[in-house]
Formats: structure tokens, C-alpha cells, sequence
């Protein structure tokens, strides 16, 4: 289908296969139509349908609460004739991150971290270029929409990608990955995605608040950033939050993160719902330990470091705004320093 | 002290008639504005902002310190309610999208792309006024 997409200052014509959603096809095609979750829970890719006929594959998107008459969400929209679709402006992706595509991947090596987090890879059909920090979409047989995840690292050279997922009560998708036969899986793989991303032309330091899963863009960032030698001369202040120590995970990689550069990464992990346990503090002597959410635990340490700084944010909804707040309150962050992903 | 000079003033309109008006000028106002009570001053958290309801309309007063503005209420985005959103110094942040505006001027920061309509505002004696037309 040809599907035209109009802004204020330019029409633009693009393809779209059957059953593909347009604003995958915008974005492989390098129109770049504005997005946050691409997964339809937050309403910033809404276009108005100006001519012909699309449909939304999921009408009950969280994200269509933003959607008024004659407008849709074009993450998950697809086009039914040739139509034409409004939007505001693009929203230009982060210079140099490479146009997504569609791939094929093989699910390998699922992983139970804890009760509720697993770690998975997606062997490609081939490599994936990607900024640390980006995301992908994912699709698994019989189960319907795709879901995002942040690339938390990779192996041979891009084709193979670590992804984290979190089980949520009546999540189909977590449900699925947790049960059994799902290593060799065949997926379908949309990326990279986000704005998130770190860069070596990035001149600060950074913060990075995380909460369960949104830790994964975090060590790809930190990992890129030491590899591109960041922290001859900048700092890096992790906070990663989760309940309790049972939900935690990932700390033996946290501590070989800040093992390559002790004094320049701190990394602490906040504990919401329980006292620290002196056992976990002494069984990860290179890490801090904290009670309370997230941005609680922040704000002490990071009073007189907000200048040059370059903040990350990724967990739930609440977890983001109230990082958020902080940074724009107390921290006086520009909003353009402030990356966040939300799941959810 | 007359009136006049307990007013306290905020007047963001692009006319500027009530700064006219106030210091004395013989021009008659284009049209006819009428003051209607907001609410109480006291309940905007210092630093911070409150949003108060008046015959339908809804108006955002955010406190900058130095004194107080009203704004529309609704992020002119996707009609997000400001008051959920971050005030630090003038700049004001709706968290749903990370629009930004200058709440003096209800200009549109970086990827903001339409701004906040503004209200003349009055605070007497701890009594906030709106001009309504």
C-alpha cells in the first residue's frame, strides 16, 4: 500500500506491506514519524488519517486515550487501501543511529534471573547495528503485538542480542518465556529503536536511574561508554532500584562495570520495600546499598553533581516521573538531557 | 492606599490594556474584562502550582517566587492536566511528553511546538482574581 505522510512542512511517500504496521514502515523507510514506546501505551505517534482506510491491530492500545475521532495510534496501525496520514513534524532520530529494520531471530539460552525477570538472547539472521541504549521490538509466534525490550548486551559482532523481560501477572509474553520449549523459538525482531542512547561525542557525565528491567539500556550504555574510554575523564552514577533482594539480579555484572573503572562509576541499588540485609552488602563489596525508591536514594548523592551531566532514565511510569522530577527540580536538568524509556 | 495600588498585577496578555488602564491611561480597554475570584492565594504551595476551577474553565496558577501567573491548564499536547507536571523557575514541564513552556510568556520550549494561553491575574489581599471576558 502507498500510505502518504503529511507534517507542516512536507509530504513524504512510503510503502507499507500488508499486515505491517505504518509506523514501522515510516521508520525502515527513514521518515521518521514521532514515537516513544511503539508499543501503544503512550500516544506520541498519534497521526490523523486524512484519506483512505487503516485499522488498529490492538483498538483497546492504552495509548489511544490520546486519540480523538479520525486519529490513530501508527504503532499499531496498519494500512487497509493506499491513505494519507497527518502528523505534527518528524521527530529526527539521534545522529547516527542506524534506520531499523525487520529481522528474523532464533530465541536462545532463556534464563530465569529471578521470580519475575529472565534474560534471553535472539540469535539474528544477521548482524544489528545499534547505539547503546536502543531498543527492539519483538514478535513470538501465537502470541499477538509486539513487545519492547532494551538491548542489555550482545555477542557476535550484533548478531546475537541479550534482552531482559519481566513477568507481569496476565502478561502473555512473560507467561510464555517463563513456561517451557521456548528455546529456538523463531521471532521477528523491528530495530533498533529510542532515543536513549549514549554516544562518544557525549562531552558529560552521566546518571543513570534504572528500575527492574530498565537496567538493561544502562549496562549497554556503561559498557559502550568505558569502551569508547568515557571515564578518562567524566563520571558515571548508577541508582538501580527494585523491591527487595529477592528481585534482584544482574549485580555480579554491575560489579564488573565498575571494577574496570572504581573511581569514576559508583553503582547503587535501592531497596523500596525492605531494610538492605548486611549479607548483601557484604557479598558485593564494590556495590552501594540503599533503602527506598529510586530517586530517594539519589537525590542525597548526586547534590553539587547535577552540572554536566547527561541523565538516562528507564523502569515503570511512576519510577521515570519521579526520577524525572528530580532532575528538572533539583537538578535543573535542560529536558534535552533527560532520556527516558517507560514501560508500561 | 487606593485599590489600585494593593493590586498586585501579573499581566501576561499580548494588549498589556490593564497595564494601560492601571497607570492612569484615558484609552478605553478594547473590551469589556471582569475580574471573577480564582481562589485563595495561600493554596498554591510555594514553588509550586495549583489548578482551580471557575464555571467550567480550569486555570493553572504556578507560583514563581516572585509572584504568581495563570496559565492554561491543559498541556496543549494531548490535553494532559500542567498540574501533574514539573515547575522550576519559570519553566514549566508536562511529564507526559517533556513539553516545556516559559509559564510568563506561555511560550513553547524546545520541542514544544504550540504554547500556553495566559490569564491576567490578581492578587488581592490574598484573594486571586482572573480576567475573564
Amino acid at each position: 500500500m502507498r500510505v502518504t505522510l503529511r507534517t507542516r512542512i512536507g509530504a513524504w511517500e512510503i510503502e507499507s506491506l500488508p499486515g505491517e504496521k505504518i509506523l514501522r514502515a515510516a521508520l525502515r523507510q527513514g521518515v521518521e514519524l514521532p514515537y516513544e514506546c511503539a508499543t501503544g501505551t503512550c500516544g506520541t505517534c498519534k497521526a490523523r488519517l486524512t484519506a483512505g482506510r487503516a485499522e488498529s491491530a490492538w483498538p483497546d492500545a492504552p495509548g489511544g486515550r490520546h486519540c480523538g475521532a479520525g486519529e490513530l495510534l501508527t504503532c499499531q496501525s496498519v494500512a487497509l487501501d493506499d491513505c494519507a496520514l497527518e502528523v505534527d513534524h518528524l521527530r529526527p532520530a539521534e545522529a547516527g543511529t542506524p534506520r531499523p529494520a525487520t529481522l528474523k531471530g532464533t530465541l536462545r539460552h532463556p534464563c530465569r534471573l529471578t521470580h519475575d525477570v529472565i534474560s534471553f538472547d535472539v540469535e539474528l539472521e544477521s548482524r544489528l547495528v545499534f547505539a547503546a541504549g536502543q531498543f527492539v521490538l519483538i514478535e513470538a509466534p501465537q502470541i499477538d503485538g509486539a513487545r519492547a525490550y532494551s538491548i542489555a548486551g550482545f555477542g557476535r559482532d550484533g548478531a546475537q542480542l541479550t534482552l531482559l523481560a519481566k513477568r507481569k501477572p496476565g502478561g502473555r509474553f512473560g507467561e510464555w518465556l517463563f513456561g517451557r520449549g521456548v528455546e529456538g523459538a523463531p521471532l521477528t525482531v523491528f530495530g533498533p529503536l529510542g532515543r536513549a542512547v549514549f554516544d562518544r561525542t557525549i562531552r558529560k557525565n552521566l546518571l543513570c536511574l534504572a528500575g527492574g528491567t530498565g537496567i538493561a539500556g544502562m549496562v549497554s550504555i556503561l559498557r559502550r561508554a568505558a569502551a569508547e574510554g568515557h571515564f578518562a575523564r567524566f563520571d558515571a552514577h548508577l541508582f538501580f532500584g527494585v523491591r527487595a533482594e529477592w528481585d534482584a539480579f544482574y549485580l555480579e555484572e554491575l560489579t564488573a562495570i565498575r571494577r574496570r573503572h572504581p573511581r569514576r562509576i559508583s553503582i547503587t541499588v535501592a531497596l523500596s520495600n525492605e531494610e538492605v540485609p548486611r549479607s548483601l552488602i557484604d557479598a558485593y563489596p564494590e556495590l552501594n546499598f540503599g533503602r527506598g525508591l529510586v530517586h530517594e536514594v539519589a537525590s542525597p548523592h548526586m547534590q553539587g553533581r547535577f552540572s554536566d551531566l547527561r541523565a538516562y532514565v528507564a523502569g515503570p511510569r511512576p519510577m521515570v516521573d519521579a526520577s524525572v522530577r528530580l532532575l528538572l527540580r533539583e537538578g535543573r536538568l535542560p529536558a534535552q538531557e533527560i532520556r527516558r524509556d517507560r514501560f508500561d | 492606599m487606593s485599590i489600585n495600588e494593593r493590586m498586585r498585577v501579573v499581566c501576561a496578555g499580548a494588549d498589556g490594556c490593564h497595564d494601560r488602564r492601571l497607570a492612569g491611561s484615558t484609552e478605553a480597554p478594547p473590551s469589556e474584562v471582569r475580574w471573577k475570584r480564582l481562589g485563595v492565594a495561600g493554596d498554591v504551595p510555594p514553588h509550586g502550582m495549583k489548578a482551580f476551577s471557575l464555571d467550567g474553565l480550569t486555570v493553572l496558577v504556578v507560583d514563581l517566587g516572585n509572584e504568581l501567573v495563570a496559565v492554561q491548564s491543559l498541556c496543549p499536547h494531548e490535553a494532559i492536566p500542567l498540574e501533574l507536571g514539573v515547575v522550576e523557575g519559570p519553566t514549566l514541564t508536562c511529564l507526559e511528553h517533556m513539553w516545556q513552556f516559559d509559564v510568563r510568556s506561555g511560550a513553547p520550549l524546545g520541542e514544544a511546538t504550540e504554547g500556553l494561553q495566559t490569564f491576567s491575574l490578581r492578587n488581592v489581599d490574598g484573594d486571586l482574581y482572573v480576567a475573564v471576558e
